[in-house]
Parts: structure tokens; sequence; C-alpha cells
């Protein structure tokens, strides 16, 4: 193989060598499954996934199954294995990813969906389900985009829905016993209608009414559940969690000891899909964080260790996890690094004490300017807390303060948008009230503005999405508002958000599209850099179909949803109350204040909400 | 505290850690044997931990040096932890305590390469001839601008140690440390311009020794 030659003419070939401390390197002949979990973007953002972590060490554990590494490779080097003819390859072994059982990809975010394309068509795999023969892998997805799964239906041979800890092992038997029988693959695909969470395309048909929207979605096989209810992992102590990571070579973006605390939100956003879709809150107990810091710490080496949860200040135990992390870091002589929480008392001593120096950012997400429109999304936060935690961290020495909103919010006027504006001056206003003795110099607030997409399963999955030019007009209008030198300002490419709603929502005629998209030559879209919006217009367009169908139109609720043949817990009715609360401006309490009535306690058997 | 010198070798697919990765691989392979390493005070304490010359990405070696400080004495177990801490292609092949009048890292002066250029080939002539020029002037690029340079000073050393089918071996000694430092790159891309029908495609370069002003190992 070429290889040796092109690492030595590529950029970061640290990328590409997989022999990483903690990679696992089995005896091929021991082997009876191997898996290629492939991540669709570049190493340093795949490697920073704690979704891989946890499957590649669960699945190494398997004495039969190895699973290895894919990551897409960067533009140079994809460009240099065309021209060399070295097709898509496995970090650990180098081996073609076409000669592999199982090829798995995880769905993180809509616009990796062409490096999808691309990295099959780099291992010689047909892009289509239909094209592969007996010969070829499986191919699957999971992760959170796979809660719509159909933009890539045509795709997949079958996708992995909710939290896969449990169901992947059942899975590898299911391909056991079908490998030992020498079956034809239609028969494993079968196998697999019996385990729950796996919803299999080809066995539903789709029937379209004469204005584009779905009339039907049936199961054309006895066995496939109506709708495929998702996976969930019940008890998180017994859950299996890696005790040790790879320790990549390179710098990744999350490079350090990842710890989940826990599952789910209490909060209820309208806005976030995560919030809905992970439900029920299930948490790790300290003692069991606790054992698993320390196993981690002393297997990688690590320098500094990080919460993870999607809101880790509603930790139940958060003081005494803190306390006992706190400890083991002083005694390792490592770092604990601290998630965004919510400014209290206790939350600022904590920084005091983990971070000695660094007093830079802080960072705080009200996601809309205005009271009215953060009552809308259910963003529990108002106006008075906020500064009052500003106030708080500028009299504890910050002088940095970043503050997240999003546009395109339903029921957005013009003056919501303004306020975003207003709000940041605000902030200004309470460093200037801070007294001199207490605060530090050197002001900054920076205010970051994203383009709200609605997501399937949110109270905002019928919402239609801004058009390009509204967005430009409210981006312009928050810059017009900002007169203070201490704030700056940035926000997305609203482009990108467009396309990114179209695949959010979208159904099984898109997968033409993208298919189309990759041989115009799109690939790592959420890279500013290699994004080429034109082209994917002209993949629309020659392939005649209308993406604002998918992103323009207000839906009806009895509109049949591409993704309702998936069932995440959280029930329809739910979804179009917490809709109709929102146009009134009504919040919903968080779930431990009230419950809510999501749907996701009649889900499973037994009350095991947190 | 004690200061350690320590020799590794750099090979396989570790060839493309980068100088920069090298130290927090290092560091966190200390961690891992549990070999304390010595901090450095302040707000950011960081690991006293040097290594002497880098070697560029792609380049494999079996003479580098580290000098680093340990909060206790090291034993024979250590380096065994050590080296199972680390990652397939690094391996520690030294140790000595650093003593009084031993040569700092900062007195490194010389590198001997061995270079096997894949596909093509020269022989002992050309390369003495190419030795005996006046000047060897090629385009050095240097952190600011790229200018024209007299590389020949700085090979001190330059034979052809063999000839396979595959190609031609080359064994060079060149500048090497804080004062002057020549690659075999440039050596190459020298030779191409000077030498008629020399011509370089594909080639690895492996570092065979790094001496001091004494001509002599640092360890």
């Amino acid at each position: 193989m070429e290889l040796s030659k092109i690492l030595k003419e590529v950029q970061k070939p640290a990328r590409y060598i997989g022999t990483e401390y903690n990679s696992v390197h089995k005896n091929l002949s021991d082997v009876y499954i191997r898996f290629a979990f492939c991540f669709p973007d570049v190493y340093e953002v795949g490697m920073s996934h704690l979704g891989i972590k946890i499957l590649y060490h669960l699945l190494n554990n398997e004495p039969d199954i190895y699973c290895e590494r894919v990551f897409a490779p960067w533009t140079d080097m994809e460009e240099k294995m065309r021209e060399n003819h070295i097709p898509l390859f496995s970090l650990e072994t180098r081996t073609n990813v076409a000669d592999f059982d199982i090829v798995g990809f995880t769905l993180q975010y809509e616009m990796s969906y062409s490096n999808i394309i691309n990295m099959l068509d780099l291992a010689g795999i047909p892009a289509l389900s239909a094209d592969r023969g007996e010969d070829m892998p499986f191919v699957y997805a999971g992760g959170p985009c796979a809660y719509n799964p159909e933009p890539l239906a045509d795709v997949m041979d079958f996708f992995m829905i909710g939290e896969s800890e449990e169901q992947m092992i059942e899975v590898m038997n299911a391909y056991r016993a079908w490998k030992q029988s020498g079956a034809p693959k239609i028969k494993f695909l079968e196998s697999l209608l019996s385990i729950r969470g796996i919803y299999v395309p080809r066995f539903y048909d789709v029937t379209y009414n004469e204005d584009g929207t779905i009339c039907e979605m049936k199961p054309n096989h006895p066995d496939a559940p109506a709708r495929v209810k998702k996976q969930i992992v019940r008890d998180m102590d017994a859950c299996f969690y890696p005790e040790t990571m790879i320790v990549p070579y390179m710098e990744i973006i999350h490079d350090r000891i990842t710890l989940e605390l826990f599952r789910g939100c209490i909060r209820g956003c309208r806005f976030c899909q995560a919030g809905m879709i992970y439900r029920p809150v299930r948490t790790r107990s300290p003692k069991r964080l606790l054992e698993l810091a320390e196993k981690l710490i002393d297997s990688t080496g690590y320098e500094e260790i990080s919460m993870s949860s999607l809101s880790t200040s509603d930790y139940p135990e958060l003081q005494e996890l803190t306390e006992g992390l706190l400890d083991l870091t002083v005694q390792k002589k490592i770092n604990l690094s601290l998630p965004s929480l919510r400014i209290d008392n206790f939350s600022l001593e904590l920084m005091q004490k983990v971070q000695k120096v660094r007093k830079s950012g802080l960072t705080f997400a009200p996601e809309a300017g205005s009271q009215r429109l953060r009552d809308v999304i259910n963003k529990g936060v108002n106006e008075e807390d906020l500064i009052r935690s500003v106030s708080l961290a500028f009299a504890g020495g910050y002088s940095g303060v970043k503050l997240y909103f999003m546009i395109g919010l339903p029921t957005e006027t013009d003056d919501d948008v303004k306020q975003i504006a207003h709000l940041a001056h605000k902030v200004v206003q309470a460093y200037r009230d801070t007294p001199k003795e207490q605060r530090n110099k050197g002001l900054r607030v920076t205010v970051s503005a994203s383009s709200f997409v609605p997501k399937p399963f949110t109270p905002f999955q019928w919402t239609p999405q801004n058009d390009i030019e509204t967005l430009r007009d409210k981006q312009h209008l928050i810059k017009d508002e900002i007169h203070d030198k201490a704030i700056s300002y940035n926000y997305h490419e609203a482009k990108l958000s467009v396309l990114e709603g179209v695949f959010a929502r979208g159904d099984r005629r898109l997968t033409k599209v993208l298919l189309r998209a990759q041989k115009l030559g799109v690939r790592f879209d959420a890279w500013q850099e290699c994004f080429q919006y034109d082209l994917w217009m002209e993949a629309f367009k020659l392939e005649g179909v209308d993406p604002d169908f998918y992103n323009r139109r207000e839906r009806n609720y009895d509109e049949v949803l591409p993704w309702d043949v998936i069932d995440p817990g959280v029930t329809k009715e739910f979804l179009i109350r917490e809709n109709e609360k929102a146009k009134r401006g009504e919040v919903t309490k968080n779930c431990r204040e009230t419950c809510s009535g999501c749907g996701i306690k009649q889900f499973e058997e037994g009350d095991f909400c947190d | 505290m004690i200061k350690y010198r320590f020799g590794y070798a750099k090979y396989g697919e570790a060839k493309y850690v980068s100088h920069l990765d090298l130290i927090r691989l290092f560091s966190r392979s200390f961690k891992r044997a549990h070999i304390p390493l010595t901090y450095s005070e302040g707000f950011n304490p960081h690991p006293k931990l040097a290594i002497g010359l880098p070697l560029s990405v792609g380049v494999t070696s079996e003479c580098e040096y580290m000098d680093a400080e340990v909060d206790r004495e090291l034993k024979k177990e250590d380096i065994d932890a050590l080296n199972k801490a680390l990652p397939m292609g690094l391996h520690i092949n030294g140790l000595a305590e650093r003593i009084p009048g031993m040569k700092k890292l900062s007195d490194i002066r010389y590198a001997e390469y061995r270079v096997t250029v894949v596909g093509s080939s020269v022989d002992s002539e050309k390369v003495a001839a190419f030795m005996a020029r006046q000047s060897v002037m090629i385009e050095k690029k240097t952190k600011r601008k790229t200018e024209e340079a007299d590389i020949l000073p700085d090979i001190h050393s330059l034979t052809v140690s063999g000839i396979t089918d595959d190609g031609v071996m080359l064994s060079m000694v060149l500048s090497a440390g804080p004062s002057a430092n020549l690659k075999p790159d440039l050596v190459l891309s020298a030779m191409e311009k000077y030498i008629d029908g020399f011509a370089v495609t594909d080639y690895d370069v492996h570092r065979a020794k790094i001496l001091s002003d004494a001509g002599l190992p640092l360890l």
C-alpha cells in the first residue's frame, strides 16, 4: 500500500495511524465478527464523542468481536487516497471497510450526512441498501439524528433507535446466530425485528398524498412493529461504562476524560430535541462516578476530567460529587474542568476552588432576548436571575461573559430580536454597577446568535423555519442595536441552518438529493471552509425536490410525519399541548416540580423518573 | 527531586507523532506508570520535561534524549512500567541521573541520519564530487522568509552506505541543535539540484545518532 508515502504528504498524519494508547489490537484469527464503527467527521471531532468511547470498549469486551474505528479522511487525505486507489480503511488494522461484517455510523448532526455517502463511496460500498449484494457488509446507523431516520432510509439496512448499551449485545447475538446459519442477508434483518429499538426501513411502505405529504407509512412485513420503541438503559450504575479510554496522539476537541453524570433533562425547553428524546432522567450515583473517575485517571494519564450531562446543575448530589472529584483530582494532580453551571453562591465557590487563576469566560444561555419569548420556548430563565448571576460573577472577579441566543424562534418579532442586544447592554451595565474594587478589568461580553432549527419530537416540530433572508435581517437587526465596544457579536451561517432544517425534518425522498450532492462534491458541510451551498441547491434542482417543502411549511397536527414510525416515549398529545402553551406564552414547570405528563412514565413499566 | 536523562527510540507508526504532541504523550505516560514528575510552581503547573532535539514528523530514531525531573529515585521496574505505559513505537532505551559536568541538551551539535531513497540511485563518485563543491546553494525556509543559503558547512559527512534493487542508502552527519540545524530533506533537495539524474520521489529517514560538541552521544 502507498499509505506510508501518503501519510508523509498530508496534514496531521496522526489522524490516521490508530495505534494510540488503549486502542484495541486483537488477533484476527480469534475474531468472528468484525465491526467498523464509523464517525462521519474528521478524527479530532469523532474521538471527542462519548458514544464511540462507550461502544468501542463495550464491543471489544466481547472476545469474538473486534470493533475498529473509521473516520472521514480530511479533504487532503481523501484526494491522495482517490489518486492512489486506496479504499477507506479502519484505523486499527487498516482493513478495507467493505471487508467488515457490520459497518455502523453514528448520526450526531444532519450536516454530516454527506460524509456518510462519501465514506461509503470511498469504501467501494454501494450507497443504497438495495444495491448491496450478499458479499457486502450490513450498514446501519444510530445516534440522536436516527430519531428521524427517513432521509437515510434507503441507505441504511437498519437503524438502532435509542441507547444501545444493552441492545447492541442482542444485535450481536442475532448476528452471530445468523452468520453461523449461512442464511441470506434478509434473514438477519428479519431476526432483528424481535429486538426493541430496531427499525428496518425496507419493511415499511410509504404512500403520499397529492400535496406531497405522507398518506401512510405501513409495515409490509408481519413482524415489523407499527412504531419502533426506543431502547433505554434503566439502571445507570449497572450499565456499561468504559474504565479506559483511547488517548489520542494529537490534540482532539475534547481532550480529557468525560464522566457522564446522567441522561435526560428535567427542564423541557421546547426547542431542545435532546431534552425530549433522552427522557426520562436517570442518574449515576456519586459513588459509581468517583470509582469510574479513579479508574479512568489511572488508565489514561489524562491531565483533565470533565462532567457531562444536559444540565449539570440539576444533578441531585452535585455537592457530594464535586467534593469527591476535587479531592481525587488534587490527589492525582490533575484538573477538574467544570461545565457551564447555573451561577449561584455554591457554583461560584466551586469555581473558585477549581480554577485558581483563569477567570475569563462564563457562559449563559438565555436563548431569547425578551421574557415573552423565553416563556414561549419554556426557557426557565428571567432577566432578574441573569443580572443577579452576572453581577455575582463580576463581583467574584470574572470579566468575560458569553451569552448564547437563538434567532428565528416561533412567534418572534423584531422587538424580541432587538432585546437580545438590549440584554447584552444590561449585562454591561451590571458590570459598571459592580464596585470597582470588586471587579476585574477588561470586560468582554460576547453575544452569539445561532439560527433556530425545528427538530422532530419537539413541540416545535410543526413550525416553519425562517428563510435565509429573514434570518439575515435578524442577524443585522442585532448588530445595529449594539452600541458598546465591550460587546462582541457573532452569528452562524444562515444557509447552513436552513439546510440542516431540511434534513432534520426530511423524508425518504431526500436520499437521492444526498447522493446527487455527494457526486457534485459536497463534504464536511459543518466546516465553513468546505460548505458549498450552491452545490446543494443544484442537487435539489436536478432531483426535482423542493427544500421549502420540508422547512417552510406550517404542518397540521394530523399530518403524518416521517418520524412518526419512531416512538421516543414522549407522546404527540404532550407535544401538541406544549406547542399550544407556547403560542399562549405559558410556561411548563420542570419535572421535579410537577409532572407534565409527557408520556415517558407510561412508556416503561414501573416508575423510574429520577 | 532528581534530574534524569532518558534515552528513547521512536519507530513504526509513532513516527507520525509530532514534537508538540510528544511532550503531552510522555507526561501522560509517566502518569500511567505512576512515576511522579516534578511540576513547576505557579498558577499553571506543568511537568519539567524537555526533549533534546525535535524530530520531524515521519522520521524514525533510535537515539532520542529527554530530560525530566522526578520526585523520587527511579528503579529498573519504573522503566519497565514506563515502557508498558508508552504507546506502540516508543521505547525507553537508556536512563542516567544527570550529574554536574554532564553535557546539556543545548550542547547538541550533530546528528547522524540514515536515509533510504526509494526508486533512485547515485554512486559514491557523484556524492564525493557533490561534497567537493565550493558551495551548495539551496532555498532555505526560515520562520520569516525563504532565502538562498549555502548548506555545505552544515554537511559534515555524506556517503553512500548501500545500493539495493529498491534504491540507495545514504549516511549523513549534519549540524543539529540550537545554533545550526540542517534537515536531511534539504540535503536531498540539494543533491537533486546538483547531481544529474538523481531524483527523489519517496524516501525514509532514520536518525541514528545525536552527538554533542565533543562528538559523543549524550548518554
